[in-house]
């Protein structure tokens, strides 16, 4: 069974480009331009990995990285997905479980993602 | 105090405090380091000067110095303080000495401080000295002492106490009183002789006496008439006698007066004496009289009956002797006794053993001794008494005798009367009876006595042959009881009784009857018997001798006659002495009362029983009157002489009385003392009347020996010194030998100084001379001395008006003129101080303030000269400073006393030929005379113009500065050299809403945001200290509440030499300028963000595009792959834009952590050569320490500057990096050959956005490098710095510290 991604970005290009990526590499992804339903999000596609923009609707990034580690039943790795140059701060700083470096070479995101959901 | 190091001198090396007996050497001891006065060496120089003074100064003198008033005495002081407050207050404040007076002297002391002086006489302070309060009187000044500025320093107090002289005068008046007083009480007659007019004066009671006038002046030879005749040529002699100079003058005598109206005699007791002048007569005789006819008489009498008394003793017929006291000294005897002894009326007054010293062995004297310590008598019969004749030979004698013990009146034993009767041939006889009976018999006729025999019934068996021829009986007729018939029939009963006794008993017997002899008359025969026992111890009868003592019982009758007349005489004496007044009484050598008068008994409130025979305390004497008796006694024992004196001792009913007592030795036979016998009489008002006078002579003569000023007694032409008391003596230098000597003698020095005429005047002409503030030089000590005296010399006229001497009164002003020499010389130095004053000063004389003395400078303040001022009315030399407002200070000062002073004070004044306006601070002081009295003004000026105008011209750009200030928008400020910040301009308080008061109160740091303070104040405090430029952003708080940012800059004011003076900031709002950075640095931050979101997007599509052309079209791959290349660095510019706005902002994150800086050098120095084909990058040097530090940034600058290298070297084939390490630090610099650049770019190529212009055309990149590289090594605290010249290339350098591993 293909491992199952949730991709967050209010850009639908890069959407579409990483679906486009991961299913190229045998994933199944399902992207969303808002964050604000993540937790439903979550209990409705129980996903194996979720990467997250930043600057995203509503509430941003970080405070849904936070809203998702605070629920302790979600164990799913949630990576940084974002062009901030200060990316690895902001990762230990939401507690993030990893990030993806825009804009990525592909063999690092694909190695990134396999790094956690194998 | 940077300069002194402090001298160390001790107190006894100021010269100052030399001398000064006992308080010189306290001041000199004490440690006055811990005194408010301080060390001596830092005494005001007036303080130095009045303690030299007063330690030389003999009168009492005392300083309290500052406000502490701290004590300083000299030894004259040293008394007042008692025994309580001395030494201790030495250097302590007369507040604590002087508390419990405090309250009075206080305000005295600080009106002396406001140089009020003050002084009053005989002046009475309640003083506790002594531990307790006495009322002491003074004369005493207080006056200020003034320090060389002349303000008041403290108090000198100058004091004699008069205390004693107050008491002095108050007893003289009591004593005087007292005198009076006693005469009267006493009821004396007093007179007072002139020996020049022959004339005397008594009071009323003596011309009672005399029967004269009372107001009547009385001759002599008046007097002497009234007089007894017995006595007159007797007075007068006496009168003469005292009159006489070698006399001594004393004049006591007892007379009759009969009293020329009434012819009542009266006996007087005169005493006095007379009073010689210098020519050695008298000039005056005067004294007492006293009524003494009742104890003259009494004494009289006694003296008869003494006389008596004595006489019959010596007449006496029988061998009687009176021996008297332990000795037994004979001191009565009578001629049978002398004959016996064979001695002569010279044995009288011998003590007996010396009479008779062969009496000692035979226990006579010890018998004596018995009866006259132990109160026995003792009776002796037939004793044998060897006496040694004067020829050597031997004679006994046997004698009945009696010891009795001899009585004096008062019944005290004083001696032994002694009454023998020669019994040798009675003795004689019975010896021989005793020896044989029949020799007896036929001796017994023989004999010169009566003999008989009786057997052993009571009848007579033998009676000898000069019995019967006594009787005129015949044997036979004698013998039975016949004796019977011839004896008197009142004895026959007690004769036979007696006989028939002693046969019946067996025993001696012995009687005196009287027997009838042939003449018919009774005779008295004394008849002994003895029984006879013969040799086998029967008993036969009595043996009996009589013989005749008719004789003796005549002589025994005319001794009891004589015993019954002393009797009397006794009880005559006791009538006698129970009736006078004065006390009589006899003390044995134990000083018990053997006998006591009744008034004596009455003094003592006591009975004879509880009196006699006991001793003086017993008897209520007080244990030193006791003992001064028991002395005298011994005394008297000693000498044998009478001793009379004076006692004062309570009587029982009259109270404290005064005794003039005669203690008379009682000798006894042998001449020595056995007893003391005492007269005492009340002389208590004569005595008293004496003392009061003599005590108040003493008084007077006390007061002038002790008075403090120089009194002198000079008699004659030749002034002979008959007085000089030791306050004259002091003056001259000399001692009591002076007394006798002329005054030319002992003060020859004084021949050409006038005083001997002056002296000689007075005594020619009686007129009195006084002068004042004499000049005496004297020679004390064989050196001449300079005094100054007020003196007077006064004639002393006799009774006549006769000038016979010249008294000298003086006082030692010297001390008063040296002080005015002292004053005079201060005026000197005052002058001098004026003269040379480095300031201005003149000193305005009197009311009109007359400039009396001024110096250069003041002229040249003045704009005057010399002849224009001096000696004028200021205002007249200097018209120019008229209606000013000086005329009312100066006045104002003359009349208050106050000084006063100004300063910068404005007056128009001559100068430069016009007048100008000139600032002075000045001060005008009142000078005072010594006596407090305001003489003038002390000025002193300083011209302060240039002063005041600097400073005004200061205010002045001040003020404009200020102007300036308030008139920019900017904020500016100022601080001290502390950083206080002491000025802000209007733009703050108009744009925090707050006032200046509020800053002022709560300081500027309110305005600033929290979160900014803590930051601000640290860098702040750091420029300061460092003195370097201030420069820091923070939030101000608007008055509306909003914080906008403000840029401060603050730089240090230097002057001259480089010292900080002041700091002036301004704070400039950047608010606009902050939120347009901000803004520009979020729409960097926005727009790299958006930016890379295409970026990723393009990349990861070209991405997908080689993945699937790298199996089908190379050419296309390529072209692709070019396309991502451009992305990538694409992508690194606006990373690198976004880093740098975030470095603006503080963002720029840094992880550090410790690594091999070497190896990530050769790792940056590889990957960059990989970006080029042309350069070499030659690596010199190693860096073998590690470096803490965030390793990807620090890689971003190598790589930065390798980059640029290459970059701005198109033209060259090398770039050399070199590392090396420096102590601490690793430095490693990048040098290229390439273009280079000049100064005026290399330093601004850190700075942000900026690139070499020029080079635009050729040189791709935003120019934010350099910035982020510099930033970048900032943050490692390391330094980072170029070279370059154009053409040749550059090199940049940069140090990271190492830090050790400990």
């Amino acid at each position: 069974m293909k491992k199952h991604i949730l991709i967050y970005d209010d850009d639908p290009e890069i959407l579409f480009l990483c679906t486009a990526i991961l299913s190229k590499y045998n994933y199944e992804a399902q992207t969303f331009s808002r964050c604000d339903n993540i937790i439903a999000d979550i209990e409705k596609h129980k996903p194996d990995l979720i990467l997250m923009d930043l600057w995203i609707p509503d509430i941003g990034g970080e405070k849904t990285i936070a809203i998702v580690k605070e629920d302790k039943n979600i164990k799913t790795p949630i990576l940084i997905f974002s062009a901030n140059a200060d990316i690895k701060n902001l990762t230990k700083k939401v507690n993030a479980d990893g990030y993806i470096e825009k804009p990525f070479a592909i063999n690092i995101f694909i190695e990134t993602i396999q790094k956690y959901i194998g | 105090m940077k300069n002194s190091a402090p001298q160390v001198v001790s107190s006894h090396e100021y010269p100052f405090l030399q001398g000064g007996g006992e308080m010189g050497a306290l001041i000199r001891a004490k440690d006055w380091s811990n005194t408010p006065l301080g060390e001596p060496g830092t005494w005001p120089q007036s303080l130095c000067t009045m303690v030299s003074v007063m330690l030389d100064n003999p009168f009492g003198m005392y300083i309290a110095w500052g406000k502490e008033y701290t004590q300083i005495y000299n030894d004259g002081y040293r008394p007042i303080l008692g025994t309580t407050k001395h030494p201790y207050a030495l250097g302590i404040s007369t507040r604590e000495t002087f508390k419990e007076i405090w309250h009075i002297i206080e305000s005295m002391f600080d009106g002396v401080m406001n140089g009020k002086p003050v002084g009053f006489p005989d002046f009475m302070l309640p003083l506790n000295r002594n531990n307790f309060v006495e009322d002491c009187y003074f004369d005493f000044s207080y006056s200020p002492i003034r320090k060389e500025n002349g303000e008041v320093g403290g108090v000198l107090v100058t004091v004699i106490e008069t205390t004693n002289k107050k008491r002095a005068e108050a007893d003289l008046k009591e004593s005087k009183d007292q005198l009076q007083f006693a005469i009267e009480a006493a009821e004396l007659g007093t007179w007072d002789y002139n020996p020049l007019t022959n004339k005397f004066i008594g009071n009323n009671r003596l011309k009672d006496w005399f029967g004269l006038q009372h107001d009547a002046e009385i001759e002599l030879p008046l007097a002497l008439a009234v007089m007894a005749e017995k006595d007159r040529s007797r007075v007068e002699q006496a009168i003469q006698r005292a009159l006489k100079y070698e006399s001594g003058g004393l004049y006591n005598i007892e007379y009759s007066i009969i009293n020329a109206l009434t012819r009542q005699e009266r006996i007087v007791s005169a005493k006095g004496r007379a009073w010689f002048g210098e020519d050695k007569k008298a000039y005056r005789f005067n004294g007492t009289l006293e009524d003494i006819t009742d104890q003259a008489i009494a004494r009289k009498k006694i003296e008869e009956s003494e006389h008596r008394f004595r006489f019959i003793l010596e007449h006496s017929l029988d061998p009687i002797l009176i021996l008297k006291g332990e000795n037994m000294v004979l001191e009565i005897a009578n001629e049978p006794l002398l004959k016996l002894w064979s001695v002569d009326k010279n044995a009288l007054g011998k003590p007996f053993l010396e009479i008779l010293p062969e009496m000692k062995e035979q226990g006579f004297f010890d018998m004596l001794q018995d009866v006259y310590f132990n109160d026995k008598i003792i009776k002796g019969n037939e004793t044998p008494v060897t006496f040694i004749r004067p020829d050597g030979t031997k004679e006994i004698i046997y004698f009945n005798f009696t010891y009795q013990p001899y009585r004096e009146e008062n019944g005290k034993i004083t001696g032994v009367l002694v009454i023998a009767s020669n019994v040798t041939w009675q003795v004689e006889a019975k010896k021989q009876v005793e020896e044989s009976e029949e020799r007896f018999r036929s001796l017994a006729n023989d004999m010169a006595a009566f003999v008989f025999t009786g057997d052993a019934e009571t009848n007579v068996d033998f009676v000898n042959r000069q019995w019967l021829e006594f009787v005129g009986l015949k044997t036979e007729e004698g013998l039975g009881k016949a004796w019977v018939t011839v004896t008197h029939p009142d004895d026959v009963e007690h004769m036979s009784g007696t006989y028939e006794d002693a046969v019946s008993n067996q025993k001696p017997y012995e009687i005196e009857i009287r027997q009838l002899n042939t003449n018919g008359e009774y005779c008295w025969v004394l008849w002994k018997g003895i029984p006879r026992i013969t040799k086998d111890g029967r008993f036969a009868g009595m043996i009996g001798v009589g013989i005749d003592i008719t004789y003796r019982k005549k002589i025994e009758q005319a001794l009891y006659d004589q015993q019954a007349e002393t009797e009397k005489l006794q009880r005559l004496y006791e009538a006698v002495t129970a009736n006078t007044p004065d006390l009589i009484y006899i003390l044995d050598l134990d000083c018990r009362f053997t006998y006591a008068n009744p008034a004596l008994l009455a003094m003592w409130g006591k009975s004879w029983d509880e009196a006699i025979g006991k001793n003086l305390l017993e008897n209520g004497y007080e244990p030193w009157h006791a003992a001064m008796h028991e002395r005298e006694i011994c005394e008297i024992v000693l000498t044998k002489k009478s001793i009379r004196g004076t006692v004062s001792f309570p009587h029982a009913e009259l109270g404290k009385r005064i005794y003039d007592y005669i203690f008379a030795p009682v000798l006894n036979s042998e001449g020595n003392v056995e007893a003391i016998a005492g007269t005492t009489r009340d002389i208590t008002d004569i005595t008293t009347a004496e003392e009061d006078l003599l005590k108040s002579e003493q008084q007077m003569r006390a007061m002038v020996e002790t008075a403090p000023f120089p009194i002198g007694v000079y008699i004659g032409r030749e002034m002979i010194i008959q007085f000089a008391n030791q306050s004259i003596l002091n003056a001259w230098g000399k001692g009591n030998d002076v007394i006798g000597k002329s005054f030319k003698q002992i003060l020859p020095e004084l021949d050409n100084q006038d005083v001997f005429k002056q002296l000689d005047d007075v005594y020619t002409t009686g007129v009195p001379y006084h002068t004042k503030n004499q000049k005496i030089d004297l020679v004390i000590d064989g050196e001449t001395k300079c005094f100054y005296f007020n003196y007077s010399f006064t004639p002393l006229t006799d009774s006549t008006g006769k000038v016979y001497g010249v008294m000298n009164t003086a006082a030692d002003v010297t001390d008063l003129n040296l002080a005015k020499l002292a004053i005079q010389k201060s005026e000197e130095n005052l002058r001098s101080t004026i003269l040379q004053a480095p300031v201005a000063m003149c000193f305005f004389k009197g009311e009109n303030f007359i400039v009396d003395l001024s110096n250069e400078k003041m002229f040249e303040l003045w704009g005057k000269t010399a002849n224009d001022v001096m000696h004028k009315p200021i205002f007249e030399g200097l018209p120019e400073a008229k209606d000013q407002g000086f005329e009312a200070i100066l006045q104002g000062v003359y009349t208050t006393g106050t000084t006063f002073s100004a300063d910068g004070v404005p007056i128009t004044l001559p100068r430069n030929g016009g007048i100008e306006l000139v600032y002075v601070n000045f001060v005008y002081e009142p000078y005072r005379e010594a006596n407090g009295i305001i003489s003038g003004i002390l000025a002193v000026a300083i011209d302060v113009t240039t002063q005041l105008t600097a400073r005004k011209k200061i205010e002045e750009r001040e003020q404009k500065f200020r102007l300036l200030a308030d008139s920019m928008p900017q904020h500016i400020w100022t601080a001290d050299t502390n950083g206080n910040l002491n000025y802000y301009n209007q733009s703050v308080y108009d744009y925090s809403g707050l006032t200046p008061q509020q800053i002022d109160t709560d300081g500027w740091i309110q305005i600033v945001h929290p979160d900014d303070r803590e930051e601000n104040i640290k860098a702040w405090i750091h420029s300061v200290n460092a003195g370097t430029d201030f420069h820091f952003e923070h939030r101000f708080r608007r008055y509306d509440g909003e914080y906008r940012w403000q840029l401060s800059r603050a730089v240090p004011q230097r002057d001259e030499e480089g010292n900080i003076q002041m700091w002036v900031g301004t704070s400039t709002d950047i608010q606009e300028i902050k939120q347009m950075d901000q803004q520009k640095d979020d729409f960097i931050s926005i727009a790299s963000h958006e930016m890379k979101t295409p970026l990723t997007t393009a990349k990861g599509y070209l991405e997908l595009l080689q993945m699937q052309l790298s199996e089908e079209n190379q050419t296309i791959l390529l072209y692709a792959s070019k396309a991502n290349q451009a992305l990538e660095r694409l992508n690194g510019l606006v990373t690198e834009l976004l880093d740098a706005s975030k470095i603006q902002n503080g963002q720029l994150n840094y992880n550090i952590s410790t690594f091999d800086f070497n190896a990530m050098l050769d790792e940056t120095i590889e990957n960059i050569q990989h970006t080029t084909k042309i350069h070499t990058i030659q690596k010199t040097g190693t860096a073998f320490h590690p470096v803490t530090g965030d390793k990807n940034r620090l890689q971003q600058v190598l790589i930065n500057l390798l980059s640029n290298a290459i970059k701005y070297s198109p033209n060259a084939d090398k770039v050399f990096i070199k590392v090396e390490e420096q102590p601490g630090k690793i430095q490693v610099s990048v040098q290229d050959f390439g273009i280079g650049l000049s100064g005026q770019h290399l330093d601004k190529i850190f700075n942000r956005y900026y690139r070499v212009q020029e080079h635009a055309i050729y040189f791709q990149g935003l120019g934010i490098g350099l910035y982020l590289s510099s930033n970048i090594i900032q943050r490692h605290d390391g330094t980072m710095w170029a070279d370059s010249e154009p053409g040749k290339g550059s090199t940049f350098y940069f140090t990271i510290p190492i830090y050790s591993e400990q």
